[in-house]
């Protein structure tokens, strides 16, 4: 337990928070997708909604967290942190701002621009399938981690 | 030929696909609740309704007059926001982190793009 990263859990945290977001969201898409939450839409929203806070608050303890490495100039590479500079984290970092900022205009526009909300939508909708994609292409990739490390096996005549 | 080294990738995709077949034949013997626009997606149906014609001066206009159909959904959105206070609660609860932390994300955005490129 001790062993525990930081990079580790804020990995796993996002990527459960990140499912139900994709389950909620893509059954909120359209009707037919439905079928994923059992057509009860009202319960979807909210599911959306919370994860979308939770979300954003990962995405800002990650982003405080990165800078304050920069500030201590610590450059250790950190595996299973869900940004950084470059490859998947990078990308990730980016696709989770695009879906933040269309989420948010969504959550304003609702009330007074249907024109804005329309775009927004589309914008967030079409990211959530790049990202659904990269998501299945990262776990593709990277699955062989989760293999769980076998214990050495004790040699009794060495004792 | 598997590559044993994307074994776990694939017991995953045969859980998932177990369980969404699952899903989908449980819902086939009862279908609870059959939705009838299920052809578009959310964002084709709000193109279609609103952003057809449309040029950028539009979308950074605030709507002045606002249609019966949406006063209708306005209301009823309204009745569902009533119907709960918990709901009520954490909406305003996640209206509160998500917008109070938005400007301090793309700030650190900022700041994270010149240190990363420098």
């Amino acid at each position: 337990m001790k062993n525990l990263r930081f990079d580790f859990v804020i990995h796993w945290i996002y990527a459960i928070i990140w499912a139900l977001l994709a389950i909620s969201g893509f059954s909120l898409i359209s009707a037919k997708f439905g079928w994923m939450i059992g057509f009860d839409f009202k319960m979807a929203d909210m599911i959306h909604r919370i994860n979308a806070a939770l979300f954003v608050l990962i995405t800002f303890i990650s982003i405080i967290y990165e800078v304050i490495r920069k500030i201590k100039n610590d450059d250790k590479t950190k595996p299973w942190f869900i940004i950084g500079r470059s490859g998947y984290q990078l990308f990730n970092f980016i696709v989770s701002l695009l879906l933040i900022v269309s989420g948010a205009l969504i959550w304003i526009c609702m009330e007074f621009n249907f024109k804005a909300l329309a775009l927004a939508l589309t914008v967030h909708e079409y990211i959530s399938y790049v990202a659904l994609g990269s998501v299945i292409w990262h776990i593709y990739k990277k699955t062989h981690i989760l293999a769980w490390p076998k214990k050495k096996a004790v040699n009794i005549n060495n004792k | 030929m598997i590559n044993k080294k994307n074994l776990n990738y694939w017991r995953l995709f045969f859980i998932f696909s177990a369980f969404t077949i699952i899903t989908l034949l449980a819902l086939w013997v009862s279908p609870v609740g059959k939705a009838t626009m299920m052809n578009k997606s959310m964002s084709s149906m709000a193109i279609g309704m609103h952003l057809e014609n449309s040029t950028v001066y539009d979308l950074l206009q605030k709507e002045e007059s606002i249609n019966s159909d949406q006063n209708i959904t306005k209301e009823t959105s309204n009745q569902v926001n009533e119907d709960s206070s918990e709901t009520k609660t954490l909406g305003i609860i996640t209206t509160v982190i998500i917008f109070g932390l938005l400007p301090l994300i793309l700030g650190g955005s900022i700041i994270l793009a010149i240190v990363w490129i420098k």
